[in-house]
């Protein structure tokens, strides 16, 4: 175990709690996916996970450390978060924005040296990119953009790496590309917390998923056994099948499927 | 222009130099040439002999022996402290310029986006209405441009929330403020005496400088523009937002205020001594970014050399040209502009 | 109790009487007049508006002379005599002839001849922007948002018919207070926010002027025309320009001030040829080359200026008359190229003899090792800058250039010039120091 939530409780000032009593354990070379309607908690959660926001009861502990009493930088060189695809003012290059991840490992007054240099264009490597290193980043597409970002977590060379909603404004094959990455990634042994609004995908590439529900945690387990028509349903406020594969002994769920209401 | 990777030049083989390494290396190299040929430039004719032999002198006095007085006078005490003044001003406002950029993550503003530029107006049409000295106008410049960004400053801490678009909308409001109060006081002046003052001292100039305005300018100018150079890398980050600074392990609040801070007073210190000088802290960063790229690593430098080259080569037009001194305020955007607009082709990248 | 009520019915009586009716005045203290033939129905007129009667008319010793002969004034006459028709003046022979000499030449005494006739109704003048501009007479209120013009209004002593103005070098509290005690309802003229760029149009409305004076560089021209005011437009950057504007101020305001701006124009040609006499024939290189200078230091007088007229006429040469426009800002370099021999600082701003001599920059320069850098005196009016009080300028700007060869004395000449053109006695202990130590 390398990142523990314990009973996390967390409120906007003086508001309803977003989160109540969550928890959850992310081992080494876990992919754990949130998932949950819009609004039901996911993006506050990952935001205390990745030290942003501060909860107002329970406890997070990294390596066994509360997160709280890591300095940002070392927080960050162990813990990364991986934005939504965003456009952003100026049009960096690729490399430049990998490089961006070693910060957490450079002083205030620092700039990258030969040897970050060398860690980025690796990232950029390891995700297929190494060719675009000196593309502006504004001008490549959505599903390059998210690979960048997601080089830039591994320039940062932490061994938890936050994602939000990667599958967001992909087409199926970047979809499916960014996930082959990550999964990759995974057997390497870098663990992942994966917020996203695609069940399917969760099924194909989830070791641990955590079904919320207004800021609570529904369910949480192995894919076959939280993604199921009755917790779905629950969850989405909907009738959904699950369609599985295989023989009755060895089925698997492979695919989340909503019912058409009328017709 | 890239001809190869930085990566294979470390590794020591093929050592090759890109075109834009060239471009990088004569940029920063510009300004120091440029400030010895503004030197030999000026109404009255000096050798080149003679303005060299003026500039040793002050380090082997024997070398002043055969230069008329005139021309020593003239090398040391007028050129040599206004194009200094130039290269510094224009080195201030270029690089607070690219930080303001960075830092509000907004390619269309420039370090006047708090109003110090309209405080600092305000404060010298004040001491202008008080019939107060150059130095009182200086002060009274730099002390109302501090002013007004801890004004928006303070005005923005009575918020709690989104405090940075809170801090821009002060900013905005303090500057239309100042530059009201500004607007009040000419219209009180005296159309004889002193209105014409105002309206030259807002739109720039460097006419008067002399010797006693440069330590404060210089001081103010390295200092900050050293620890831009420092915190250089790191306004790349800033200029993706907080959310993400935070996840790199930074606090983006505290470094921005030190920024915010550290470009104020050096924007104030050369509006002091050279007026309301626009376009230079918006154009120069734009032209910065053709040339080199968004990368702030590089931007930075580039801006505090470019800054220093334009408005040097801009004062000398203003003061080698016509008998008559030509506001810098008009200059800037007479050449600016088509300068700006030569560059736009070369641009295929978008900010 | 009905005595004193008697007696407080008589006082009051008394009261309205010396307030209200002039006519019954009159009838004690009536005037006798000697005047030409020709001019006895005016003063007719005259007479019978003021105090409601016909005058008695004497051949001899009468109370009050009206003549169009200059020769019959006394030997030792100062100033303007009082013209109440154009080259028709009165001699006050005595004391109790003032009320009705100020009331002849009031707007009140000017109705007084429009309605008999002997004046008429309204004056065509043609302003120095070529304008043809019809006033009504007689001009009861003025207001004069051009600075240079509200001096040419005192200069052809219309200053009481000055309802709001510009005032040029009044703004520090010297002269303010001199600006004062010339004229005490100086800080109610000069307290409206006027000028050539700025005006507050109801206000303008408001102040009910007859005539407005201004400069044809008055942003607010076209607005301000839409209250069907006469507005007059004065240019005054040359010495015949400037003796044209007092011209065109005198017409405006009636025979009086006519008399008055004539007058002027005489004294400054006299002025102006005493000093030429001297200045004419030197060579220029006898001729000092000067450089003045502005409300900064290096601010400097462009050629098109009223102050490069007035250089030359007192001999020397402006080194900036290649310059063009308004006030020209230049640099150091610059004035060691041209290397005046004269520095000359104008009366206004904050800009002394010290702050040139005292600079290390400025030590290259001629005037500055020679000593010969000057601050312009002024009484209120800048001499420098085309108002009436120029004229003293030129010969200051002579003396400080040619002491030797220059005989006029600047102090007498000062006091005279108040005297006559501002009605104002300069005070006996500042006449010495008033063209500068």
């Amino acid at each position: 175990m390398i990142l523990e939530a314990r009973n996390v409780t967390f409120a906007y000032a003086a508001g309803v709690p977003v989160l109540r009593r969550v928890s959850l354990t992310l081992e080494r070379g876990m992919i754990l996916y949130l998932l949950g309607r819009n609004g039901c908690g996911k993006t506050t959660l990952m935001q205390c996970l990745s030290g942003g926001l501060r909860p107002n009861a329970g406890q997070i502990t990294l390596d066994g450390r509360d997160l709280h009493s890591y300095a940002p930088a070392e927080r960050a060189r162990q813990i990364g978060l991986i934005p939504q695809i965003h456009t952003p003012a100026f049009a960096y290059t690729v490399r430049e924005i990998v490089l961006m991840g070693r910060a957490p490992h450079l002083g205030l007054f620092g700039s990258p040296g030969k040897r970050d240099y060398l860690i980025a264009d690796e990232a950029l490597e390891s995700v297929g990119l190494a060719h675009y290193a000196h593309r502006p980043y504004t001008q490549i597409s959505g599903g390059e953009r998210q690979l960048v970002l997601i080089a830039r977590g591994l320039a940062q060379r932490c061994q938890v790496l936050l994602m939000d909603e990667p599958d967001a404004h992909l087409d199926l094959h970047n979809q499916q590309k960014v996930m082959e990455i990550v999964a990759r990634l995974a057997g390497q042994g870098l663990s992942f917390i994966v917020s996203s609004h695609a069940p399917n995908n969760a099924l194909a590439y989830a070791h641990w998923v955590l079904l919320m529900k207004t800021g609570r945690v529904l369910s949480a387990g192995a894919p076959a056994d939280t993604l199921t028509a009755p917790l779905l349903s629950d969850a989405y406020d909907l009738e959904a099948d699950v369609i599985y594969d295989g023989a009755d002994d060895q089925r698997v769920p492979r695919a989340v499927l909503p019912r058409r209401r009328t017709r | 222009m890239r001809v190869v990777t930085l990566r294979r030049l470390w590794q020591g083989a093929d050592v090759q130099v890109s075109g834009r390494d060239v471009l990088y290396v004569v940029l920063l190299l510009l300004p120091f040439a440029l400030i010895v040929l503004s030197l030999m430039l000026g109404l009255y004719s000096i050798s080149v002999e003679n303005v060299g032999r003026a500039l040793l002198s002050s380090i082997a006095p024997a070398m002043a022996e055969s230069v008329p007085q005139t021309e020593l006078t003239l090398v040391l005490r007028i050129r040599l402290p206004r194009v200094l003044s130039a290269a510094l001003i224009g080195a201030a406002l270029a690089s607070t310029g690219v930080a303001f950029q960075g830092i509000f993550k907004n390619p269309l503003v420039d370090s006047n986006l708090l109003g110090v530029t309209s405080g600092a107006g305000f404060g010298a049409a004040l001491a202008l209405l008080l019939g107060g000295t150059a130095a009182l106008v200086q002060g009274f410049a730099f002390g109302f441009g501090l002013l007004a960004v801890s004004l928006a400053y303070v005005g923005s801490r009575l918020y709690s929330t989104a405090p940075m678009i809170v801090l821009t909308l002060m900013g905005i409001l303090i500057g239309s403020f100042f530059g009201s109060m500004t607007s009040l006081i000419k219209y009180v002046a005296d159309p004889l005496n002193t209105l014409p003052a105002i309206t030259f001292w807002l739109l720039g100039g460097l006419t008067g400088v002399t010797w006693s305005s440069v330590p404060s300018l210089a001081v103010i100018t390295l200092v900050g523009g050293a620890f831009l150079w420092l915190v250089r890398w790191r306004l790349n980050i800033l200029s993706l937002g907080d959310a993400e600074a935070v996840t790199l392990g930074m606090n983006p609040n505290r470094l921005k205020l030190i920024i915010i801070v550290c470009a104020t007073l050096m924007t104030a210190a050369a509006v002091a001594v050279g007026g309301v000088i626009g376009w230079i802290g918006l154009v120069i960063p734009h032209a910065g970014r053709i040339l080199v790229g968004p990368d702030h690593k590089r931007l930075i430098p580039v801006s505090l050399a470019l800054g220093a080259s334009f408005l040097l080569a801009i004062d000398n037009l203003s003061r080698a040209l016509l008998p008559t001194e030509v506001p810098l305020g008009v200059l800037t955007g007479l050449v600016g502009v088509p300068l700006l607009i030569l560059l736009l082709r070369r641009n295929q990248t978008g900010w | 109790m009905k005595w004193n009520y008697r007696l407080v019915m008589l006082v009051l009586l008394g009261l309205l009487i010396l307030n209200g009716n002039v006519g019954l005045i009159a009838a004690q203290d009536a005037l006798t007049i000697q005047a030409d033939e020709d001019l006895q129905p005016a003063v007719a007129a005259l007479y019978k508006a003021f105090f409601n009667a016909e005058p008695g008319f004497v051949a001899a010793d009468g109370d009050l002379v009206a003549t169009t002969d200059r020769a019959s004034l006394p030997d030792d006459f100062q100033g303007v005599p009082p013209h109440f028709l154009p080259d028709a003046f009165f001699i006050a022979q005595s004391e109790r002839a003032s009320a009705f000499i100020d009331f002849a030449v009031s707007p009140d005494g000017q109705q007084a001849l429009i309605d008999a006739g002997f004046l008429p109704a309204s004056v065509t003048i043609t302003d120095q922007a070529g304008n043809s501009v019809v006033i009504p007479q007689p001009v009861r209120r003025v207001i004069t948002p051009y600075s240079i013009a509200t001096y040419l209004v005192y200069g052809v002593g219309a200053a009481d018919r000055l309802v709001a103005g510009g005032y040029l070098g009044a703004r520090d509290p010297i002269g303010a207070a001199r600006m004062e005690a010339i004229d005490p309802r100086f800080p109610q003229l000069s307290g409206y926010v006027m000028n050539q760029r700025e005006i507050n149009i109801e206000e303008i409305a408001n102040l009910q002027p007859d005539v407005i004076f201004t400069s044809a560089r008055s942003a607010w021209l076209d607005t301000v025309a839409e209250l069907d005011i006469p507005i007059v437009l004065f240019q005054g950057e040359s010495p015949e320009l400037l003796k044209q504007s007092m011209q065109i101020a005198g017409q405006v305001f009636g025979p009086n001030a006519a008399a008055r701006a004539a007058a002027w124009s005489a004294y400054y040609d006299r002025i102006f040829s005493q000093v030429m006499d001297v200045t004419d024939d030197l060579e220029a290189d006898e001729r000092p080359r000067l450089l003045m200078v502005g409300t900064e230091a290096l601010r400097v007088i462009s050629g098109d200026m009223y102050q490069t007229d007035i250089i030359a006429a007192a001999g020397g040469q402006s080194v900036s008359a290649d310059l063009t426009g308004s006030w020209n800002d230049v640099n150091l370099e610059q004035v060691v190229l041209w290397n005046p021999d004269v520095i000359v600082i104008v009366p206004y701003g904050s800009v002394t003899p010290a702050t040139l001599v005292d600079s290390p920059e400025w030590q290259v320069v001629a005037a500055v090792q020679n000593g010969r850098v000057y601050k312009m005196p002024s009484w209120v009016a800048p001499w420098d800058t085309p108002v009436p009080d120029s004229v003293l300028g030129i010969i200051w700007l002579a003396q400080t250039l040619f002491p030797d060869r220059v005989s006029l004395d600047c102090a007498a000449e000062a006091m005279t010039f108040y005297k006559t053109f501002y009605d104002y006695d300069l005070p006996s202990d500042e006449i010495a120091a008033v063209c500068g130590s």
